[in-house]
């Protein structure tokens, strides 16, 4: 059994949770966590540690918004496994829904500033 | 310098059971590899200390732990305590009857002192000899011992109840650790001679 010191879960879609949903769906077969991270580097400008990007997804993963596995030891000298992560039916809909929101927010926002 | 090797291996330790922990790890020591080749071992490992405190750090609460890990975080704190409270107030009372100028409001602040050093480096001791299950079984059952008897000669004294109360559950609780312990497997850190 294993115990963790995570709040209750919930489904709604943080800021950082929302770039990584995004940036693991633009990668694709490429999901792994330090490409994620440099993913996320390149969009937001924003450097964050590889314990926070992993936080988000296990969270994301705990939600079922992705899923993950380990891969096959790299073929090198000394090489590690890498957990690949990748988006399920649920986390698409969910990244579809805040884009939706967000889009939505912007269209009303356009419309507000428009001169008289 | 100790402190640090004290965090980085705590790091390590709580990370590596955790397979988003041993991911992390893995990572890290994947991108410490490629800055050593651009900028040099010394950057790297530089980058990789405090990238690993910052990953630790931001990843801890979600970390998942079990029950023999809280069982065995418990019993070394617990002996660390003992350690500390045990042989903390002699040291304070022969620091201060050796240096007479000492006020003795002091004698507080000594022994305040004394437990924090001694009970830091129990732990830290603790913590190190874990890299082999039977040494620290060894170790447990033996600190279980030596603070048993201390307790079983000071019960003889005063306090008979409570103090053999105390013994009988410090022995139970350090059987079952060593038990634990040595059904502990030793785990790659995943980074090789970094763990040294």
């Amino acid at each position: 059994m294993v115990y963790s010191l995570t709040y209750m879960p919930t489904f709604a879609v943080g800021e950082l949770e929302l770039v990584v949903l995004f940036v693991t769906l633009r990668l694709a077969d490429a999901a792994y966590g330090a490409e994620i991270r440099r993913s996320v580097r390149d969009h937001t400008g924003r450097e964050y540690s590889v314990g926070a990007i992993y936080a988000s997804l296990r969270r994301l993963e705990d939600k079922g918004f992705v899923r993950s596995f380990e891969s096959e030891p790299l073929p090198v000298r000394g090489g590690r496994s890498r957990r690949y992560f990748v988006l399920t039916t649920p986390g698409r809909s969910a990244l579809r829904k805040a884009v939706l929101l967000k889009r939505r927010f912007w269209k009303d926002l356009t419309l507000e500033w428009q001169p008289r | 310098m100790m402190g640090d090797r004290f965090i980085w291996r705590l790091a390590v330790r709580s990370l590596t059971p955790d397979p988003y922990g041993k991911a992390i790890l893995g990572d890290l020591i994947e991108e410490r590899m490629e800055i050593a080749r651009v900028d040099g071992a010394v950057a790297a490992d530089r980058w990789f200390r405090r990238e690993l405190l910052r990953s630790w750090l931001a990843f801890f609460p979600s970390l998942r732990f079990s029950a023999r890990d809280a069982c065995i975080a418990a019993f070394l704190a617990l002996t660390a305590y003992l350690a500390a409270v045990n042989s903390a107030a002699p040291l304070a009372f022969t620091v201060s009857d050796k240096l007479q100028i000492i006020p003795d409001y002091h004698i507080d602040l000594i022994y305040l002192g004394a437990v924090a050093v001694i009970g830091g480096t129990t732990a830290y001791v603790l913590t190190c000899a874990g890299e082999l299950a039977i040494l620290r079984a060894a170790i447990f059952l033996g600190a279980g011992v030596v603070f048993g008897l201390q307790d079983m000669i000071a019960s003889a004294r005063a306090e008979f109840g409570f103090r053999v109360a105390k013994l009988i559950v410090f022995l139970a609780v350090a059987l079952v650790t060593a038990l634990l312990g040595l059904n502990r497997q030793p785990k790659s850190t995943g980074g090789g001679n970094l763990a040294t």
